[in-house]
């Protein structure tokens, strides 16, 4: 039970994961001339 | 909900891919007034998604204390508001930081700086990345938006001499369409193109205020006319103008099935010899049905009849 909650709690509080930067495609997409 | 004010006609540049022949010498604006009370109404519409606006041009840094006054008050009602420019106004790093703190200070939250050979003739691309660099200091959100041409691929071409010399949280790169400010002309093989009929939907609808007033439901300056105006924001309710958006039958079929549907309803009505053997995506396929007449005739009556389909009918 205790080993239970343990996990629980554990569960609640995720270890900080470092922010994942954006992908930067410089590939051609398909869309339109947007303004400006 | 999304929406995108063209903030007026004047430019700076003059650039030769610009299809709405934006340029110093056009005076027209869209009033701020109107701006405000759209984006009040805009707050008012729960349609799911997060509320934002894009602040765009012609150049909308010509127009300074409007772009001022309508980030104030998009970010005051609790939008995300940013705007596109060409950068040219970023002369230096004290100038370019001055500009963008008192946009950031006003709740500015992101800005895409436009590139492209054409904008390259008017705008040094330094100015292009101190622009970049000056937002990123001031922790607004960058995306590079590159127009190019087959020759820009091209080892050495501008892209390479982007990818080197800028850097934004986001980068999006897009074909040059083949309408271009009246006068220019580009050779057909200057065109980035991918064979066949693409087969993706509208890929960023978003209801557009042109300065004159008229909403659309497109991103891209191409569109200038009927074909995808939804009501005019000046003197019709904003909600009145998102219904239609919603629900009209030609924004229906490009939300759900892209342009490729009004492609095969020509095919099957033989006109298929009018369609070209290669497209940039679905805009340049959109755009192309919308410039010629049989096929545009075509895509209306598509769209009429869904149009039909429409519950409480008020698509028009």
């Amino acid at each position: 039970m205790a080993k239970a909650k343990a996990k629980a709690k554990s569960k609640k509080k995720p270890p900080k994961k470092k922010k994942k930067a954006k992908k930067k495609s410089w590939a051609v997409s398909p869309r339109g001339i947007t303004e400006s | 909900m999304m929406m995108s004010f063209i903030l007026g006609a004047r430019c700076n540049a003059r650039c030769g891919h610009c299809a709405k022949a934006y340029g110093p010498t056009r005076p027209e604006e869209l009033s701020p007034r109107l701006i405000l009370r759209l984006m009040d109404e805009a707050a008012q519409i729960d349609d799911g998604e997060p509320l934002a606006f894009a602040i765009t041009g012609g150049e909308p840094f010509v127009q300074f204390e409007a772009l001022l006054e309508v980030v104030a008050h998009g970010a005051a009602l609790g939008a995300r508001v940013h705007c596109v420019t060409n950068a040219y106004w970023a002369t230096t790093a004290e100038t370019a930081t001055g500009k963008l703190s008192a946009l950031r200070s006003r709740g500015l939250w992101g800005l895409s700086v436009s590139v492209s050979r054409f904008h390259q003739q008017f705008v040094p691309l330094r100015r292009v990345r101190t622009a970049l660099q000056a937002a990123a200091a001031l922790g607004i959100s960058t995306t590079l938006k590159g127009a190019v041409v087959n020759a820009d691929l091209e080892p050495g071409g501008e892209l390479a001499g982007w990818k080197e010399q800028l850097d934004a949280d986001e980068i999006r790169i897009f074909p040059v369409l083949p309408y271009l400010r009246p006068g220019e002309a580009l050779p057909e093989q200057a065109y980035y193109r991918e064979p066949g009929l693409p087969q993706e939907p509208c890929p960023e609808e978003i209801l557009t205020v042109d300065f004159n007033g008229a909403a659309r439901s497109c991103c891209s300056p191409g569109h200038a006319d009927e074909f995808l105006t939804v009501g005019d924001a000046a003197t019709t309710p904003l909600a009145q103008i998102e219904r239609r958006f919603r629900l009209a039958g030609r924004q229906r079929i490009l939300r759900e099935q892209g342009p490729i549907a009004f492609a095969r309803a020509a095919i099957a009505a033989g006109l298929g010899e009018r369609l070209r053997p290669a497209y940039a995506g679905p805009c340049d396929l959109c755009l192309h049905i919308r410039a010629d007449d049989e096929l545009r005739h075509i895509a209306e009556q598509l769209s009429a009849a869904a149009d039909s389909m429409i519950p409480d009918n008020h698509s028009s």
